[in-house]
């Protein structure tokens, strides 16, 4: 095991208290589970003390040399990639995107010269990441050429990152959403409503369908006969979750079907130049085809290969 | 793995010396210190070097923090170094990997320039994952050690290919098309691994498999690994693996390390339980399940707009997109990872210690191998399961074939059960 990649790479990270963190790791010490940040400021809760406003704690403008924090005390932690990292990772048609990681943030720390020369845009770019997502900036899109100029405003998200679907609006959803209650929700009390060991005669009040245990394993045999995917397929039960089902199941779960695909999506640059958003030029040319219109030149279907 | 709250030895990074063994000059890793179940401690007490491997293997191996074979290497390593076909199931997360990894390398001759090995994996993170421990394990060697699956340049691989490549780990689709293009040339392939191997003959891999071992030299070896054996792919090693050393070292399915909680909740009530979940686990790092793709998406959403920073993976994604979410996760940065049943089997991140279903899964094969994302080599971990009324047969019926109990969750979780 080689030294954790991580050291070095700047942090943000939300105590149990909502405050906000940024700092560069420099060390993280299993045995006792605590982890120290070099060059810290304190954000303060930046509007995550919701629940209880009284809570408002507000950015210090000191920078700590050194802190330390115990595992415990952290609620939620992010890495701001290195640009290096970024660069053996990236996919193709994000390349565009080379990012300077803490731009947003680092506008208000003043520890980024590079994003100085445009610090009203910076302004802004962190207006926009607190509106859309508070906690976490992941980074900015401050790009090295003209094409991006005019929508470096606008933070992007890398795929796969849960800030990215802030931006991806919810499907069929219902129009009152009951939002996520603050308050805890009581386990022990509704465990109270279900008994596991229901009596699998006792069909009467059974309406699913009883599944009879199959004999499962022996070791002796090597072989199981637990229920699985292929045993599933043989009698014909499809276990996937799709159609009517799954619509309606979504919107009792999360109060809408699904998000809208990635390729109907706007990305970023839509109250830019570029009309409404709704241009929909790639609608259709499947889920390779993101960043509609925009073609690098060079390989514009990285994904020819699937197979 | 480095990760959020591993330490490794950026303090005590020593160099061994005076040993007058192959360990002179190596850096040794940090221990993990974390208690270990019997999952991997009950050995009979071999050492590394009583298979009489090659000085480079060693050494790659001391250099992976590996002390002591676990079980099913105890087992395999010297049945697979004897070229004997070999049916092997141990529990998830118990050094399977490993066990056929070290025998592979050690039976390869670098200075034979053809491909030797083919290990097969049915998913295309996992193949990454195992290959990278091919090269890890074999960088003292000599060995040239290739991955190809779906979803990358036919191109790129094509022009590896050129090149020498000893060992390839591969996903079905992806070799059989370089196989049958005649560009990959198997026919020097003598050892054939199949990992996850009840997944890989799945009835949409198996006719992929069959045409693959065809291109293989007459002469091979086959070995399958697997935490489960499903009595489907009885047909198959019947006809495809002759007179098999078997080592099952699964008295039970589940492992030790893992603590069982069921939460019971309404359909609507899931996100709000999760979120309470959040605040009351120590959570090192998790893995939670959902069971389609829109549900892996609209998760994750919600978990971002409570607060909490996330990763999400599934199969629609782009494969770019999905490794660099699967790489970052794995050094830790972010805690959540959102997925479907996509990362079900053979993920192997040592920092997760909570594994959560989200949705209950259809069957126990499947249940089985998600908590096993938990608990890695015998540490400990937590899965918490979200139960609905229309669940509760599915409960049972998991309890049942896999002979475990899936508890209440209590109040108070001690975290002494998943907190190493």
């Amino acid at each position: 095991m080689a030294q954790n990649p991580l050291l070095g790479n700047r942090i943000s990270l939300i105590s149990k208290k909502d405050i906000r963190y940024e700092g560069i790791l420099y060390s993280i010490n299993e045995a006792d589970s605590t982890l120290a940040l070099q060059n810290v400021r304190a954000f303060g809760t930046e509007g995550r003390e919701k629940v209880d406003s009284s809570n408002y704690i507000g950015p210090q403008d000191a920078v700590h040399p050194y802190l330390l924090f115990r595992g415990c005390d952290i609620k939620d932690l992010h890495v701001h990639e290195s640009e290096a990292k970024l660069e053996k990772t990236r996919a193709p048609e994000a390349a565009h995107h080379t990012a300077h990681t803490n731009a947003t943030v680092s506008d208000k720390s003043n520890t980024q010269p590079q994003v100085d020369s445009s610090a009203t845009h910076g302004k802004d770019d962190t207006k926009v990441a607190q509106k859309t997502k508070p906690v976490i900036v992941e980074q900015g899109n401050i790009g090295s050429n003209k094409s991006k100029q005019s929508r470096k405003s606008i933070p992007v998200h890398q795929v796969g990152t849960g800030a990215s679907l802030l931006s991806r609006k919810a499907r069929g959803s219902v129009t009152v959403v009951p939002a996520t209650p603050s308050e805890e929700f009581d386990i022990q009390s509704k465990l109270a409503e279900f008994t596991k060991d229901v009596p699998s005669k006792d069909q009467s009040d059974d309406t699913g369908d009883i599944l009879e245990p199959s004999k499962s394993y022996e070791k002796d045999d090597f072989f199981d006969s637990i229920s699985c995917d292929s045993l599933d397929n043989q009698h014909g039960i499809d276990n996937r979750l799709r159609g009517a089902k799954e619509r309606n199941l979504n919107t009792e779960t999360f109060g809408a079907v699904a998000l809208n695909s990635q390729r109907r999506r706007r990305r970023g640059g839509g109250r830019g130049g570029r009309g409404r958003g709704r241009g929909g030029r790639g609608r259709g040319r499947g889920r390779n085809g993101n960043r509609w219109g925009l073609s690098n030149s060079s390989d514009s279907r990285p994904q020819a290969a699937t197979s | 793995m480095a990760s959020v709250s591993q330490n490794p030895s950026q303090n005590g990074k020593s160099v061994v010396s005076g040993t007058g063994t192959y360990r002179d000059g190596l850096v040794a890793p940090s221990k993990d210190t974390r208690y270990k179940t019997e999952d991997v401690t009950d050995t009979k007490g071999r050492e590394f070097e009583d298979f009489f491997l090659k000085r480079e293997l060693l050494m790659g191996i001391f250099e992976k923090g590996f002390e002591r074979p676990s079980p099913i290497q105890e087992e395999a390593i010297p049945i697979i170094l004897q070229d004997r076909n070999v049916l092997a199931r141990a529990k998830n997360g118990t050094g399977k990997t490993a066990a056929y990894i070290i025998p592979c390398l050690e039976k390869t001759n670098p200075e034979q320039k053809t491909i030797q090995v083919i290990i097969l994996i049915p998913t295309r993170e996992l193949a990454l994952q195992t290959s990278a421990i091919v090269k890890e394990m074999g960088k003292h060697m000599g060995i040239q050690c290739m991955v190809t699956t779906g979803g990358t340049s036919l191109k790129d691989d094509i022009m590896r290919l050129y090149n020498t490549v000893h060992i390839i780990v591969a996903t079905p689709g992806r070799i059989l098309d370089l196989s049958s293009k005649k560009v990959a040339d198997l026919s020097e392939v003598k050892t054939i691994i199949m990992d996850e191997a009840d997944k890989l003959l799945s009835p949409e891999f198996q006719p992929v498999l069959e045409q693959i071992i065809n291109n293989c030299n007459e002469q091979h070896q086959i070995c399958l690994f697997s935490a489960t054996f499903p009595v489907t792919v009885r047909g198959f090693c019947k006809k495809f693996v002759p007179n098999p050393y078997s080592i099952n070292l699964m008295d039970e399915l589940t492992l030790r390390g893992i603590t069982q909680f069921y939460a019971y909740v309404e359909e609507r009530q899931k996100v709000h339980c999760l979120n309470t979940l959040f605040s009351k686990l120590e959570i090192n790092q998790s893995i939670i399940f959902c069971n389609s793709v829109n549900r892996v998406e609209l998760l994750a959403k919600k978990i971002t707009e409570l607060g909490y920073s996330c990763y999400y993976i599934h199969a629609k994604m782009q494969q770019a997109n999905r490794n660099r979410v699967f790489h970052e996760f794995r050094n830790g940065a972010t805690r959540h990872l959102v997925t479907s049943d996509l990362f079900t089997r053979g993920i192997d991140i040592q920092s997760v210690n909570v594994v959560i279903n989200f949705d209950f899964p259809k069957n126990s094969e499947t249940y089985l191998h998600r908590i096993g994302r938990s608990g890695r080599f015998g540490h400990l971990g937590l899965a918490v399961n979200l139960i609905t009324y229309d669940d509760r047969h599915s409960l049972r019926r998991v309890e049942q074939e896999l002979g475990t109990e899936i508890r209440p969750i209590p109040p108070v979780i001690d975290r002494s059960l998943y907190v190493g």
